[in-house]
């Protein structure tokens, strides 16, 4: 017994596939929206910068720093002495860490 | 708190590759289906066949977007040149050139199917085999790249989409008989 194929017309086929194209690009558009409402309301509920000052002897001292600049770049500031007791108060400003 | 706007089109960008990485498993998984003849039920085959052809468009289609809305985040700024051509964007080149290479393996295998008359169905066949090169570049391009492969949920789409195709291509080239296919007379 030979399997015999139907004979597709191609407007047919044509009009098919543009109905499942699109109805998977709607799905995949949705999909999508998934991931990026996380990742913005993630980033909405970040510190405006981060701050973390190393705990080591003369930390009394001297204080470092790291902010992250406007440009995301990441600067490491140290301040000594007196000055150390002023706080460094950077610029709320975007972290690219993700 | 902070105004992630300036970001949207990153986050949007890396929103569209992951899901284009799903619908490239998808539909990888399922043209391995196919020519494995994994699913042999009547009418199905055509059904899937179908299914495939929609997968890639769409599939390509988030490729582009992937690409083109990384070129209005002001933060990377990568050109249209680092963006189309590999290892050319200053962000891990090695990975996101692989992933460029990824995206255009997949365009020329994708839509030398409207081509095959022209090629031929023989040299299309052979060409279209190497689908699963696509697939593992931009494997590659997400756990080199991507921001999100230490999530846990990303790392179970990825096994949950590999370890299928890896099924799916093992028992397409592997031989159906050992016996038969080594000439052994036993």
């Amino acid at each position: 017994m030979t399997r015999t194929r139907k004979p597709t017309n191609p407007r047919r086929h044509a009009r098919s596939l543009y109905r499942t194209v699109l109805s998977l690009a709607i799905a995949a558009i949705v999909a999508a929206w998934l991931p990026f409402t996380v990742m913005y309301v993630t980033a909405l509920h970040k510190p405006a910068a981060s701050v973390a000052a190393i705990s080591a002897p003369g930390a009394a001292r001297s204080t470092t720093r790291v902010i992250t600049t406007a440009s995301g770049a990441t600067r490491v500031v140290t301040v000594n002495g007196a000055a150390a007791s002023q706080a460094i108060v950077p610029t709320p400003v975007a972290i690219r860490d993700s | 708190m902070i105004d992630p706007t300036h970001q949207i089109f990153w986050f949007a960008s890396r929103a569209f590759g992951i899901v284009a990485m799903l619908m490239l498993g998808v539909s990888v998984a399922v043209g391995l289906a196919m020519s494995g003849r994994l699913i042999r039920r009547p009418g199905v085959g055509a059904k899937l066949r179908h299914f495939h052809e929609s997968a890639t468009l769409v599939t390509l289609g988030l490729i582009v977007a992937h690409g083109g809305l990384l070129l209005f985040d002001s933060y990377l700024r990568p050109g249209l040149l680092a963006i189309t051509v590999p290892f050319t964007l200053a962000y891990r080149p090695l990975f996101t050139g692989l992933g460029v290479i990824a995206g255009w393996l997949a365009a020329i295998l994708g839509l030398s199917f409207y081509a095959r008359k022209r090629i031929g169905a023989r040299t299309w066949r052979r060409m279209h085999r190497f689908t699963i090169v696509a697939y593992v570049l931009a494997l590659v391009h997400v756990i080199g790249a991507g921001t999100d492969v230490r999530s846990p949920w990303m790392l179970a789409l990825l096994t949950g989409l590999t370890a299928p195709i890896a099924f799916a291509f093992s028992y397409r080239m592997l031989p159906a008989s050992p016996i038969r296919s080594s000439g052994a007379n036993i």
